[in-house]
Order: C-alpha cells, then structure tokens, then sequence
C-alpha cells in the first residue's frame, strides 16, 4: 500500500472519530421539567409569557434582567438574565434560553430571539398629511 | 368588477424588467447552446465560428439585459416607485440618498440581483481572457446565471390545490402582494409612503460588504467552469495552468468580503467581536477554506501533476458550497440557530435543486471523464514539499467538513422531518440543536487545524518539489528549524507578560503563529529578496501567522472592563459577573482602572450621541491616560423607539477599547414606556407656605423664595409670559443631604409649561401646581413704590414690618457679580433675598414675591458710596404665601447609561495579518502576468 493510501485511511478514520466527538456537543432542545430533572445546562424554547412581570431595573442591577417563559410543554418558569435587557425584547416570537436551574429558577448564560422580520403587521404606511 | 384605472403609476417599468429577466435567461441559455455547438464542431473551423459567434452575441445580449435589469431597479428605488412591492419595501421617503445600494441589496431579489450583475461582467472579462477556454467556460457560467435568473422569476403555477412558485421577483405591484382597502382608491399613490429599509442596517459597511462578498461568491463559479472545461476536453494540464489566477483572485475578494463582514461585525455592530462561529459566517468561509485546500493541490499538480483529481475535487466543492451555503442562509432553515438569516421566502426546493442539479451533474461529470487523468505511479517523498502541501490542503477541507456538520445541524432536523413525513412518524424527538457553548465547541476543533497549518505552512517553504535526496538537505533544514522553534518559544515565552494565554493548546498556537511568521519572514529576506513578484504566498502566509497571535491576543484575552466594582464576587458564578455598568451622569465610576464618566449627550436628527470620558490614574493620581468615547443609539426617524446602538471604539497599535449602550432608562428607549411612566407617576398634592416646611411622605419639604421672573436652561421666555418659579430644598428624614430644586410654571396665553425638578436620589418628581396662579387674577394693585434702605434699617409694606438686614455676595462668578439683599421679618427670619447682578455693563434685577406682605419687590440698584440700597416693590392682590405643590414620590431617575466596555488586546494584529493573507493572495498573480507578458512577446 502506498503511503498516501494509508494516510488517506487514517484521516478518513479520524475525520469519523472526530465528528462523532462532536456530534458529543450537539445539544437538544428540552423543556423545564427536563432542566429540572437533570440539573445541567439545557437549551429551552419557549415564548415570552406577557402576562407575567418583566423586571429590568437599570438604576438598581444592570445586570439583572428577569422573565416568564412558557416552554413547549405549557411550563411557564421565571427566567433570570444577568446581562442588560436585549432590544425588542417584547417583540420577541420566540426565545432560547441556554442554562440551568438554580434556586427555583431558570438561570440563563445565554438567550437567543427570534424576532419578526422588520414590520411583521404589513401595514400601509399613510404619509402624514402635512408637508 | 371593473378594473381600476390607477393614477401615478409607472407600469412601463415593470413590463420592461419582466421582459428583460425572461430576455436575460434565454439569451443566457442559448449563448450556453451556442458555446456547446461550437465545441462539438471544434475540427470544422468556420462552422465552430458561426457558433461561436452566436454565443458570444447572445451572451453580449445576455449581459446587456443583466445590467439593464439593475439599473432600472435602482432607477425606480432611487425615484420611489411605491406601486412596486420591492421598492415599498426598502425604501421610503426618509431614506438617505447614500443608502440606495444598500437599500438595493437588502432584499433576496436584490441580492441575487447583484450576483446576476457580477456574474454578467465576469463572462464579459472571461470572453475576452480565457482564450481557447472560452467556448467550455462561459456555458458553465451561463448556466449558472440562468439558475440565478429563475430566482427572480417570480412565476406562480397553480399545481392543485398548492401553487408553485418559480423565484420571486422584484417587479410585482404592492397591491398584488397585500390587500388593503387603501387600493380602491384610484390615487392611492398619492398617499402612502415605502415601509422603507432598516436603520440597523443603514450604514456604510451594507453598501460595501455585500458587493465584495457577492463577487468573490460569483468568482467561484470561475474555476468550477475552468475544471467542467477541463474534465471535458482531458486537457487537464493546461487548464490547471489557465484556472489558477481565477482561483488565487477569487481567494482574494472571497476572503476579503468576509473579513468586511468580520469588520463590520467588530466595528458597528454591537455583537462584542469580529468572529461569532454564527452559521451564516460559517457558510462564507467554507467555500473559502475549500477553495484555498484547492488552490494549493493547484500548485502542486502545476509543479508536479501530482493532486489533479484532489484540484477538481476542491474547487467543484468550493462552487457547490457557496450553492450551499445560499441555500442555508436564505430557505429560512437556520432561523433558529442564527443572528442574521434571510427570513422564509418558499423558495427552499428551487435552492435545493439549484444546488443539488450541479452537484450531481460534477459528479457524473467526473466519474465520466476523470479516467483520462494520469495518476503518477511513483509514491511522492515523504520529504518533498508537495506531499506536505498536500497535508495541509487535508487539514483545510477537514476543518471545512468540522464547520459545516455542526451548521447544518438544522438541515438534519429538516431532513429527519421529510423521512418522518414520508412514513407518518413524528421524529422531532431526534432533532438536533446547536452546542449550547457554539463559540467553545468551534475553537475546541479549529484550535489543532489552525496549529497544523501554522506548522506546515512555516516548514513546506524549506523542502523542495520532488525531493529525491533530502539527505543533504536534512541538516540545513534541521537548523532553520531549530531557529524558528526556538524563536516561536521565546516570543511565545515574552507574550505571556503581557496577554494570558490559558492554556497549553492555545500556548502551541500562538507559539504555531509565530513559527510561520519568522519561517515566512526568513524565507523572503534569504530567497526572495530579487524576486519581489514571487513573494505573494510568504505574505499571506506571514499574515496568517500574524492573524493567530492577533487571535489569541483579541479573543481570548478580549475582556471586558465595565465591570462593577461593588458587586461582591462569590454570590454569582464568575461567568455571570456583570458586563455591564450603570454610570450616572457626571458622576465618576472606576472600573479596571479607569476613571469613566458619562458628562451628557447629545442629539443630531435621530442620532444620540454619548460623552464619554476615560481617565487612567497611576498610584500618585497622575494622569497616564485619557481619551473620549462617543458611542451613539440610532432612533427610528419618527423617534418611537432606539433602532441600533453603535459602539465607539479607542484604536491603539496595542490595544482597542470598545465601548456601546447596552440599555437606558426605559423610557428613553421607546416613546410607549415613556408614556407609561408619566401615567404611573402617583402625584399628591401638598401646600407649603414660603420659608416654611412641609412634610411628604418620605420626604420633607423646605420652600424659599417665590421668583416671578426666573430662569431655567429649558425654558426660553417671550413677552406676556407669566413664570413663577419656588426655591426648594428637599431632604429625606434619613440622612442630612438636601437637594435645591427650583420647579417652574409658566403660564403663556392659555398654556401651561410645567417645568417639574426631578431629584434622582430620592426618586421624586416635584412639579408646581397650576393653581398657583390662579390669585394673580384678582384684582391686583400696580402702584410702584421706591425705597432706599441701609443694611439694619426697618421698613414698613402693606402695614407688614420688616428688616433690611444685610448685604449678601453669592458664591463668586468670573462672569457676573449678584448681590442679593436679605430681607427679614421682625423676629430675623429670612422672608426674601431679591437679588441684583452686574454683567458687564448691564445689570438686572430680579423681581422676589414677599409673601407676608403679598408684594413684588426688587433690588433695582445699589450705591456703594453710601452703602445703600433701591427697592422698587408692588403689593398685589396676588400671590399667596401658600405654595400649592404636586409631588410624587415615585419618579425614578432617568439620567444614566448602561455601559459595555470591552478591551480587546493585539486586535490589530489580526486586521494587519488577515489583510496580508488576502493581498498576498492577490500579490501571487503577478508572476503569472509576467509569464503571460513574456509568452506574448514570444509569440
């Protein structure tokens, strides 16, 4: 056999090792109860529950932002950003959040929006009469 | 129901650019026809011409229509014609002109557009370079473009009950796409105004980084047309030869368009970074690994005809990836996994085909005609330079295949779900979703190919093509190596005082970046100092050894400095240390050392820009460094609400510091929240008498002096105006602080102007009650009595007695002098301080409300030789002493920022590397100039 051949098999061979190494790391998307179950960090998806309190209070925590999400399962469970609260936020259709229960709450590294593309309420836009 | 005859419109428009995309892909299809004719009767010369000559009108044509098509899109954009859904849909009224293009190219169309218009002009230059090529690339290239073109169709074929819809184009009507009562209106035109683009996106990076992109993205179908060429005529040399300054161009714009979105990405936009491992940066620099893996075997089998199948390979990957990559970035897949994907368009089985169809015709292609490639049967030497190119073309496409599996994850889901629909089963239980940690489980995989080609990239240079006899080479080798090693290790080892680099892996990769770096740098000065042509690939490879240390230096150590100092580590995990801090305006906040207070901002149509002042201090209190930041929040043009917020940022050759808004008060940030706060303000109503006390609910409060001529920097006064303003001074029962305020209400003609004191520390709004004016409307007396008193001497108003007692000077003013006159009553408590300031030559004087004795008066001049003093005062039926007040207790402050702060270390290394791989790219073709020069001279 020659060198190339052989070479060719060991990097095909570890190309396999290394994607299923990889493939380690590909998460799924879970639920609260799940979170809970578990204890580690899991990746939720759920939509902003409006009706419950937003709490973002700059003057007192920059660095505290909390929420309610409702999970796919109907699960609502308050969720706790330590980051500044992101623009649009109520906008927001949908939201990951990635993290892990701590203290009877969800506690968030990380959170992703899926937002309606620019103005989801098409509308005519009336040009304001004066000029 | 009648058709409605519609004013205003331009529908020669829109008749002309749908028969101009219907003429652009049948002139593309038959210029591919004609170019294949022409082939196939290549041995008969004046037939193969007469074709040829065909397809090259045809293609002419072609091009003319793709062009036109843009124009007149832009034509009708920069004129807003708002019948057209595409030109409602990116522009409107308000929209700078300068931002036209990048209103063009906002939208799927326009984009596609635009690589329609890039690919056109390439076919032009490919007609007039690639000689004996031309009639086996262009129609590669024409098919291409005609794949693009059904994009733009916009074609709706009732199938059933489901409509297919063929591309989507830019010249429907708004009123064919939306239905809205407004269309029954003749002259609907009249009145509605474009929905307009996104203010994020209004910058000068979206005119320049999509063209760049989208011409390395069309570059790439050169070299897929160059190997198809090949593949078909068996000339494999020659055409390996002809293809390779396509390919080291493409590498060049490729490469610089994506580092435009990386500057972009760093430079304006608020995502802390210049590389987010977000899957539509994935998908751009795919193609480009692919395409660089390609470009090296290029070289090899140019040198040696070894790796001509590998070329083939990789360069026909390149094509179908950035096929690929449009597929995930615009069919709406990776909605869920990334930042900035093209939203749905239901174009999702037009890309796959589009991508699937030239796929499968490479690979039969291939398997067709790649028998006529002569594999060279002696194995290459272990020591030769070409067999280690070749490793690194390997590790390329392996990191290409690590990048693309995890950002394709939601391609499986979506596979899994068209299996599952096939046979019923619902599979969403195995679907897959990104790395909860994208940014750690990417650079976990890249780290060891980034090492690997730092490595073979330094020590390749020092072996030769077809080694036969490393042996008297070897110990020269051995040196040189030794020496780079050695310098890697040292300035590896002097890098630690000054960055962390965390851990052993990372220590191997800043130490690979600085091994190819003095490998390439040698290796130019030695060798190439005569040949300064020849340098392009020791650049871009000196580049990239500079671009790794840049890395380690901006990514890893990339740290963020707005960190609060108060807030007490332990309680929260590490990680979740805040990055963000509240400043407070002019208030000083120490964070990592520096000194930063935010002194105000200021607004210039819908921008606001911050002030920002950043001082470092050494342990003496000197001064070592200070510097300005003015980062800016964009509103939206009717100021509804804070659209982007853009950083600012400190460039150093050391270091940059990056600083944006992270938030404001909510009511600064959209008008709805500002109008929720001022309804929740609870007022209550108190009254306090002048110089008297009144206690609210946390707080108490002192009233002074009554002005009827006050001054506030808000309020610009004109004739007739009624304004009376309170000194106050609140406390809290807490602690000992009191605050001045000076509320002011004004009264012009029928209009209220509150000008309420809010005072953040106590989260109150104070505001004057309106009735406050309401006894000035009795009857008042206007007799002017005059006064001239000494300091001491007693006077009587409106049977009230009272005291002159003393002069007082205020606090000292360079500009001004005010001497106020204290008033007192019989027991020495203070009832008014009219005061009189000296300007220049001018003075005025300002008129004090004397409760007791419900008079005006003012201290209109004051001699000082006699040590006396004028009054001049009214008594009015006026004012009383009782102040009416609104207080509410509950107003919180709205006079701060939310800062993030970054410092990003040696990030300029990684401009200045990755800018140098992407010149040196563009420098290599220069030798192929020359050559090319010479041959015609030959000839």
């Amino acid at each position: 056999m020659k060198k190339m051949q052989i070479l060719l098999i060991l990097i095909i061979l570890s190309s396999i090792g290394v994607l299923i190494y990889a493939s380690k790391d590909l998460s799924t998307y879970g639920n609260f109860q799940m979170a809970k179950d578990s204890g580690v960090k899991t990746k939720v998806v759920g939509v902003l529950a409006k009706e419950k309190p937003m709490e973002y209070n700059p003057a007192k925590d920059p660095n505290y932002f909390s929420f309610f999400i409702t999970d796919n399962q109907g699960e609502v469970e308050k969720v706790i950003l330590r980051a500044a609260k992101p623009q649009d936020f109520e906008r927001s259709e949908q939201i990951v959040v990635t993290g892990s229960y701590r203290n009877g709450h969800f506690e968030a590294s990380d959170l992703l929006m899926k937002c309606p593309s620019k103005y989801k309420d098409e509308e005519i836009y009336i040009k304001s009469k004066e000029i | 129901m009648d058709q409605i005859q519609y004013v205003g419109e331009h529908p020669i428009f829109g008749l002309i650019g749908h028969a101009l995309v219907i003429g652009a892909f049948v002139t593309a299809l038959l210029s591919a026809f004609g170019y294949i004719w022409s082939y196939r009767h290549r041995d008969d010369a004046p037939v193969a011409n007469q074709w040829k000559q065909l397809a090259r009108n045809s293609y002419f044509v072609h091009a003319f229509s793709c062009l036109s098509i843009f124009i007149l899109l832009l034509f009708m954009m920069a004129n807003s014609y708002y019948e057209y859904f595409y030109v409602w849909s990116h522009v409107n009224d308000k929209l700078p002109m300068q931002y036209i293009l990048a209103a063009f190219w906002e939208g799927q169309e326009g984009s596609f557009l635009l690589w329609i218009m890039w690919h056109s002009v390439i076919g032009v230059v490919m007609i007039f370079k690639t000689k004996e090529w031309e009639s086996l690339t262009l129609p590669v290239l024409c098919m291409a473009q005609a794949f693009l073109l059904t994009m733009i169709f916009g074609i709706h074929i009732p199938f059933g009950e489901t409509v297919t819809k063929i591309g989507s184009s830019p010249f429907v009507y708004l009123r064919d796409v939306m239905d809205a009562p407004i269309f029954a209106k003749p002259d609907y035109l009249s009145v509605i105004e474009g929905r307009g683009m996104n203010v994020l996106l209004q910058n000068y990076w979206m005119t320049i980084h999509p063209p760049t992109l989208f011409l390395g993205f069309a570059l790439s179908t050169v070299p897929f047309a160059f190997i198809v060429g090949g593949l078909i005529s068996g000339r494999h040399k020659e055409v390996l030869k002809a293809v390779q300054p396509w390919a080291l161009i493409n590498g060049a714009i490729l490469g610089l368009g994506i580092l435009l979105g990386a500057a972009w990405a760093y430079e304006a936009l608020s995502f802390n970074g210049y590389w987010a491992w977000d899957p539509v940066e994935n998908m751009s620099l795919v193609p480009w690994l692919i395409l660089i893996a390609g470009l090296h075997t290029n070289i090899i089998a140019n040198s040696t005809g070894r790796s001509v199948k590998s070329t083939y390979w990789f360069y026909a990957l390149t094509f179908i990836m950035v096929l690929f990559s449009t597929f995930l970035t615009r069919s709406g897949v990776l909605g869920d996994s990334s930042a900035h994907a093209f939203t749905e368009m239901g174009l999702e089985w037009q890309l796959i085909i589009f991508f699937m169809s030239f796929l499968i015709f490479f690979v039969i292609l291939y398997f067709k005609k790649s028998g006529s490639i002569i594999d060279i049967k002696q194995e290459e030497s272990i020591s030769s330079r070409e067999f280690w190119m070749f490793i690194g073309s390997i590790v390329l496409i392996f990191a290409s295949i690590l990048i693309s599996f995890t950002t394709s994850i939601p391609v499986y889901n979506k596979l899994l779900d068209f299996w599952g629909g096939l046979f019923h089963i619902n599979l969403t239980s195995y679907h897959r979703s990104a790395p909860l940690d994208p940014i750690a489980h990417y650079n976990k995989f890249q780290l060891w190919t980034a090492i690997f080609v730092a490595l073979l990239s330094g020590f390749a240079y020092y072996l030769r093509y077809n080694e036969k006899n490393f042996s008297v080479k070897a110990k020269a080798f051995l040196i040189n190596m030794s020496i780079f090693l050695a310098l890697a290790i040292l300035f590896s080892w002097i890098a630690t005082f000054f960055i962390q680099i965390p851990s052993w892996q990372y220590f191997l990769f800043f130490g690979a970046g600085v091994f190819t770096f003095f490998a390439n740098l040698y290796y130019l000065i030695k060798f190439l100092r005569k040949k300064p042509r020849q340098a392009g690939s020791v650049i871009a490879h000196m580049g990239y050894g500079l671009m790794l240390i840049g890395i380690i230096g901006s990514g890893l150590n990339k740290r963020f400095i707005s960190t609060n100092p108060f807030t007490q580590k332990g309680m929260i995990a590490d990680e979740d240390l805040g990055r963000n801090v509240l400043l407070i305006k002019d208030a000083p906040m120490t964070m990592s050392g520096y000194e930063v207070t935010y002194h105000g901002d200021t607004i210039f149509d819908n921008n606001r820009t911050f002030n920002l002042s950043f001082v470092k201090l050494d342990k003496n209190g000197q001064k070592t460094e200070h510097f300005n930041l003015r980062p800016n929040v964009v509103y939206e043009r009717d100021f509804s609400k804070v659209a982007a917020s853009n950083p600012s940022t400190l460039r150093t050759l050391t270091k940059d510091i990056y600083v944006h808004i992270a938030s404001l008060p909510p009511e600064e940030i959209n008008a709805e929240q500002a109008k929720e706060k001022e309804d929740s303000l609870k007022f209550e109503n108190y009254t306090v008498n002048s110089h008297d006390t009144v206690f609210a609910r946390k707080i108490f409060i002192k009233a002074g002096d009554i002005h009827l001529d006050p001054k506030n920097k808000n309020y610009t006064p004109e004739p007739g105006d009624i304004a009376i303003s309170v000194d106050l001074e609140v406390g809290n029962m807490k602690d000992d602080t009191l605050y001045k305020v000076q509320p002011m209400i004004v009264l012009r003609k029928e209009l209220l102007l509150n000008y309420g004191a809010q005072i953040n520390d106590l989260s109150t709004k104070i505001e004057l009650h309106p009735d406050i004016f309401k006894p000035l409307f009795d009857k008042s007396n206007v007799n002017t009595h005059s006064l001239t008193l000494k300091p001491g001497e007693h006077f009587e108003i409106g049977g009230k007695k009272m005291i002159f007692k003393q002069f007082k000077m205020a606090d000292k003013d360079p500009k001004k002098i005010i001497v106020s006159g204290v008033l007192t009553d019989e027991t020495g408590k203070i009832i008014g301080n009219p005061s009189f300031e000296i300007i220049g030559n001018s003075s005025r004087s300002d008129k004090v409300y004397l409760a007791d004795a419900n008079a005006l008066i003012a201290m209109i001049r004051i001699n000082p030789d006699t040590e006396t003093a004028s009054f001049e005062y009214n008594v009015i039926n006026g004012l009383n002493k009782n102040i009416p007040l609104k207080v509410a207790e509950n107003s919180t402050r709205s006079d701060y920022i939310v800062l993030e702060a970054v410092e990003f270390p040696g990030i300029n290394f990684f401009w200045l590397g990755s800018l140098m791989m992407m010149v040196g790219l563009g420098w290599s073709i220069l030798p192929k100039l020359k050559s090319k020069v010479k041959s015609a001279r030959a000839a």
